[in-house]
């Protein structure tokens, strides 16, 4: 008895030994599950973010859309004279109002189908110059073109950022007091003074900000959102990961504009089994079935009401 | 007293080193009880992002019902529910009355039946009599 004080027999052993690894096997299922989570978990948050991110990108385009331009398809399709890029000389191709969605569609500015979904916008930049006075002089005579003279006429920068070529989007100014854009004939450097064509009779209001117009193109190619500015200057990829956008805008209604992202988290994993993406329409395109379901994705949606 | 002490390490030479039955039933079911609550941690957190989930989903929907509700007109009075999907979203929005103007609120109410038990969503928005208004032509 005192010689097998501290010793276990085999029975003993073996039972103890069972029993830890059936609780061990159950803690470490356990633990896998946690770790499983907490990597969904950190996909669905990363997703969310690029998606948070796309839509930061394109709030300040859908803010400014229409600033100073007419609403209705026919007016804002006759404002714009010349072969602007926006507004090609084919009546069927042109936009129809300044926020214009794509979905199967023809490109209104290449003519060519847009592989996906896209969301153009028109909309006028704050350029910091202004006028000091009310134009026309004298609304009985409505003379065209317009003299205005500008004040901090040197922040105006023209020769980079206005154009006296008409097809050029930088040949156009808007001011949100009127409800029409004008084009620019010519400049004056030395008497500080544009000298405007006038498409639709109104007056400019005392004090208003000169501001360009500009258009843009938003949509997504390889899994980046790009936004595509009809000025010259580009395709701007805003953030990767975004492997969707549907929009809807009525433009005769309420002229509300929703944009739905959909972003996907930046690792791809073995066996994600993500099933329906909740917020993206059965309707929308890519389809679910078309994505790779190696990621794990998430939508982020947002809608505006277009209010200028 | 000596018996006694000597009684005593007789019973614990011979017991000591042993866990009885209801001991070890009672280890087992402390333990059980912290696994599964370990067990509870994947569970509730998915739970939990799926309320979050709905819960934007339920947040978007509001905000496009009060865009919405504020491009009526002010002598148009809306009382409609839409069911889009699990949510039932119920826009009202009365006819502005000119000697109370602090009462024209627009209401969205969502209400969804998710997974994670019943939720609802309430956001009001002050309106302006002519915030329906967009610039004329």
């Amino acid at each position: 008895m005192k010689g097998r004080r501290g010793a276990f027999t085999l029975v003993e052993l073996v039972v103890a030994l069972l029993i830890t690894g059936l609780v061990m096997a159950s803690v470490i299922t356990l633990l896998f599950s946690v770790f499983k989570s907490y990597e969904v978990h950190q996909d669905v948050a990363e997703a969310k973010q690029r998606g948070q991110i796309a839509l930061a990108a394109i709030q300040p385009y859908v803010l400014n859309a229409g600033l100073g331009l007419p609403i209705t398809t026919s007016a804002f399709q006759s404002a714009f004279s010349g072969n602007v890029q926006i507004l090609p000389a084919q009546q069927s191709e042109r936009f129809r109002g300044f926020v214009e969605l794509a979905s199967n569609k023809t490109d209104v500015v290449t003519g060519n189908a847009t592989a996906s979904p896209a969301l153009w916008v028109v909309y006028s930049v704050p350029s910091g110059a202004g006028v000091r006075r009310e134009y026309p002089d004298d609304p009985t005579t409505w003379t065209n073109p317009l003299h205005v003279k500008v004040d901090r006429y040197n922040v105006l920068n023209p020769s980079s950022n206005l154009s006296t070529n008409p097809a050029e989007m930088k040949s156009w100014i808007s001011f949100p007091s009127a409800s029409s854009p004008f084009r620019v004939l010519s400049y004056d450097d030395g008497a500080e003074t544009l000298n405007l064509n006038f498409g639709a009779r109104q007056r400019v209001s005392a004090y208003d900000e000169l501001h360009f117009v500009r258009a843009a193109k938003i949509y997504v190619h390889n899994n980046m959102l790009i936004i595509d500015r009809l000025d010259g200057s580009g395709e701007h990829a805003v953030t990767e990961g975004i492997s969707g956008l549907w929009c809807t805008f009525d433009a005769a209604g309420d002229r509300i504009l929703t944009v739905r992202i959909l972003a996907r988290s930046s690792t791809r994993r073995g066996n994600q089994q993500q099933g329906d993406i909740e917020g993206w329409p059965a309707s929308a395109s890519p389809s679910r079935s078309s994505l790779d379901s190696a990621y794990r994705y998430a939508v982020v949606s947002r809608s505006w009401r277009i209010r200028n | 007293m000596k018996g006694k002490i000597s009684k005593f390490r007789k019973f614990r030479r011979r017991h000591a080193n042993a866990f009885s039955l209801p001991e070890t039933v009672i280890a087992l079911l402390i333990l059980s009880i912290a696994i599964l609550a370990i067990a509870a941690v994947p569970v509730m957190s998915s739970k939990m992002m799926l309320q979050t989930t709905q819960r934007d989903q339920a947040m978007f929907l509001a905000l496009q019902a009060l865009d919405a509700l504020e491009a009526q007109p002010f002598n148009v009075g809306v009382n409609s529910e839409d069911v889009i999907g699990a949510f039932t979203v119920k826009s009202v929005k009365p006819v502005f009355v000119q000697a109370q103007p602090q009462n024209y609120i627009a209401t969205a109410t969502v209400i969804w039946q998710g997974l994670a038990g019943a939720g609802s969503l309430k956001l009001e928005r002050r309106i302006s009599k002519f915030s329906s208004e967009t610039r004329r032509e």
